[in-house]
């Protein structure tokens, strides 16, 4: 630590939060000294990766909208 | 440390909802949907779109809302308009490749031929990433 340095206490209100912050360490701009906050819902990874039935994704296959979007 | 970020665009999103990649694609994409996952504002609209089922409806809702969803800034305006004056895309992949550029995040996509040439833009595609 320098005398420069600041120690701020900060709440994160968003996870979107988050990555902002690593990346600013990762900059060596801040340092997380603590983190205390227990992640409270599961992850996004387990929140959405499988959750679309093939059934679903077989019907909006036709669907016209889809033509149109990338890698269809 | 890899602090690349990542856009990730609708036909990868869907893939992804419905586990269609190869598992080293699901596993690369469970990494960057779990850093909080950055859409164009063209994919957010284009799912919206889709003709999806009412019950399914919240899954997709929920992920736009989870996502962080790059407006159409000036600055993407910009470099929208120099990728049109110099490659021939469609407006909404042009849209979708300036966001990338602009915020030097990779681009994760399917579709990687009409962005192959474009200046700053790195491209990477889940359904071929290999492990050695």
């Amino acid at each position: 630590m320098t005398p420069s340095d600041h120690i701020i206490i900060i709440q994160i209100h968003n996870e979107k939060a988050m990555p902002l912050i690593k990346q600013l360490e990762s900059l060596e701009l801040i340092t997380i000294l603590e983190e205390n906050v227990q992640p409270a819902k599961p992850s996004l990874s387990a929140k959405y990766r499988g959750k679309l039935p093939a059934e679903v994704y077989s019907s909006i296959q036709t669907s016209q909208i889809l033509k149109q979007i990338d890698g269809y | 440390m890899d602090t690349r970020q990542y856009i990730i665009d609708t036909g990868i999103i869907l893939d992804y909802l419905s586990a269609r990649l190869p598992e080293n694609g699901m596993d690369f994409l469970d990494t960057v949907i779990n850093a909080i996952p950055n859409i164009s504002i063209i994919t957010k609209i284009e799912i919206q779109s889709l003709p999806i089922p009412e019950e399914y409806t919240d899954l997709l809702n929920n992920f736009l809302r989870d996502a962080i969803v790059l407006d159409l800034s000036n600055n993407v305006s910009k470099n929208c308009v120099l990728i049109n004056q110099t490659h021939t895309l469609d407006i909404t992949q042009a849209i979708v490749a300036a966001t990338a550029v602009t915020y030097s995040y990779t681009l994760v996509t399917n579709a990687t031929k009409p962005y192959a040439k474009i200046r700053g833009l790195n491209v990477i595609n889940p359904w071929e990433i290999f492990v050695h």
